[in-house]
């Protein structure tokens, strides 16, 4: 049996069904918070999870230093064709990306930077690489102001400044950089709980590079006051403490501050891997 | 076998038809144009990058053709009822299988020498190249997956309805291609049942880890040891055989009626 059904029905069903849409979109805008007009459009595309696509191009770049060797994994044994075939076609050597080489990294750390601006470790990466492996001081410097752009608070990029200053030998840049750094630092939040070891490490390196740096410029008061501070942080640096005790004695260490300087800037793509003790050997 | 390449070149006229080898070679144009404006701080001749995601993109397009290929080719000759005509020549439901399969293989077989042609070019556009013994073996291999992908495929396709053998094959060969690499992971705190649990589903699965030569590529490696290719494409074989068997034994005693299909 048919339903007698009035031919303006679908019509009235639309209309009333558009005007409750337009209605509810009207109190939903009133409601959702406005987005921030500086915020760029990775961030209004990604949200929070760019911060985790940023650090899987982080991890690329690290995978691509070791040439696309993983981490090595613990693993049992099957005794199965299948994994002395996965053995022989899966390269698992311990190499590292060299020269012109470590320049397939930089694509990963880019994207990495890209995907979240915040990202300052990618940035630092980025110069010590194109520096160090390509040897491309300008280069560095140009990412290096990106990325102060970016995050203008954040104190360690003024410290990698200071430390590709030092290695080009323009001693005021890094003068500058690192009276740079102190300021951020001092602005920098206090960390709750554990005291944070990065900070103390790099403000600990900021003083006695400034110490360094005083020494060479003749004026040794100052540099004492700058070891001395650095020994506040860290009391066991015997070397400093030694440094320390012949400058007020008006005395000139046997090492020269130069010297000593380049040593603690001239760290290499391997030094950094033997630091995150990645090697087996 | 004349039966079994006549069913195949249908199987060729009909993509031709549909102009999905198109669609994928303009999609892969359109990755390969979009990393190669990617600025890398004015660097030249750094091409890593569009080599790993291109190769990304081939398998994932290979994939994709795959499946959808293979599977499609059995529930849309039952759907058309064009399967009657057929099986009516004669044409043994074996024949059927075998020509569907190759028809979907080769098609796909096609397609990834199309895909990686282009890869090679934006490759070459950015600077760089891949060693051409290297890249051959991983396209044998990459094509001897395929294989076994379409297998699989029309395996489930003879059991299943179109969309439901598409999910499938979807599912197991993803969790075959992430998961079973990482069994002798598992095996480490497993003991008993998940002990046993795991070591039947590292035999049984396709390991499709052992097709996958992108890292040697990328990063200039050099070849893989010729014995173990061999290997894998003996491995590659049985295993699509078993598929094939399987796919026929599902196949053969089936019943259809036109009532089923209007």
């Amino acid at each position: 049996m048919r339903t007698p059904s009035s031919p303006l029905l679908p019509w009235a069903l639309l209309a009333s069904s558009g005007t409750l849409a337009f209605s509810l979109a009207c109190l939903l805008t009133t409601l959702a918070p406005i987005p921030d007009p500086a915020t760029g459009l990775t961030d209004l595309l990604l949200g929070e999870s760019r911060q985790a696509l940023s650090l899987s191009f982080f991890n690329q770049a690290d995978l691509y230093f070791h040439k696309g060797v993983g981490h090595i994994q613990a693993r049992a044994d099957t005794h199965s064709l299948f994994q002395r075939w996965q053995a022989d076609i899966t390269p698992a050597q311990h190499v590292h990306a060299e020269g012109v080489g470590s320049a397939e990294i930089l694509p990963w750390l880019k994207l990495a930077s890209r995907a979240d601006p915040h990202n300052v470790e990618a940035f630092l990466v980025s110069a010590f690489w194109v520096t160090t492996g390509l040897h491309r001081n300008d280069l560095a410097n140009q990412i290096l102001a990106e990325a102060q752009r970016l995050n203008p608070g954040d104190y360690r990029i003024p410290l990698e400044e200071s430390r590709l200053a030092i290695r080009t030998g323009n001693l005021t840049a890094a003068f500058s950089s690192l009276e740079t750094v102190l300021t951020l630092q001092s602005h920098a939040p206090a960390s709750i709980g554990e005291p944070d070891r990065q900070f103390a490490l790099d403000r600990a390196e900021t003083f006695t590079f400034l110490g360094f740096l005083n020494e060479i410029s003749g004026t040794p008061s100052k540099a004492v006051e700058c070891f001395k501070n650095a020994l506040a942080i860290f009391p066991e640096r015997v070397y400093i403490k030694t440094r320390v005790t012949l400058l007020e004695n008006g005395k000139t260490p046997p090492e020269s501050a130069q010297s000593l300087l380049e040593k603690l800037t001239q760290q290499t793509v391997h030094d950094a891997c033997h630091e995150e003790g990645e090697h087996e050997d | 076998m004349k039966q079994i390449l006549t069913l195949t070149v249908v199987v060729w006229l009909e993509m031709i038809r549909r102009k999905d080898l198109y669609v994928l070679l303009i999609l892969m144009a359109t990755l390969l144009a979009g990393l190669l404006s990617f600025d890398v701080f004015g660097l030249s001749g750094v091409a890593g990058y569009v080599k790993d995601m291109g190769l990304l993109a081939v398998w994932l397009l290979a994939w994709i053709l795959a499946v959808n290929t293979s599977v499609r080719q059995l529930p849309q000759e039952e759907q058309r009822g064009t399967l009657f005509p057929l099986l009516a020549k004669p044409v043994s439901r074996l024949t059927l299988i075998l020509g569907k399969w190759l028809g979907a293989w080769s098609i796909t077989a096609f397609a990834l020498a199309g895909l990686y042609l282009t890869l090679c070019l934006g490759v070459f556009l950015k600077g760089g190249r891949f060693d051409a013994l290297t890249l051959l073996q991983a396209m044998t291999l990459h094509g001897a997956a395929l294989g076994l992908v379409c297998a699989l495929g029309i395996a489930f396709s003879t059991r299943m309805n179109r969309d439901a053998a598409t999910v499938t094959t979807y599912v197991v060969t993803a969790a075959a291609f992430i998961l079973l690499p990482r069994v002798p992971s598992l095996l480490i705190g497993a003991s008993g049942m998940m002990n046993t649990a795991l070591y039947t589903l590292y035999y049984l699965f396709p390991h499709f880890e052992l097709f996958d030569l992108r890292r040697r590529l990328v990063h200039n490696w050099g070849c893989a040891p010729w014995a173990t290719i061999a290997g894998v494409l003996a491995y590659a074989t049985l295993m699509t055989m078993t598929l094939l068997s399987l796919a026929w034994l599902g196949y053969r005693k089936r019943r259809f009626s036109r009532g089923d299909i209007l």
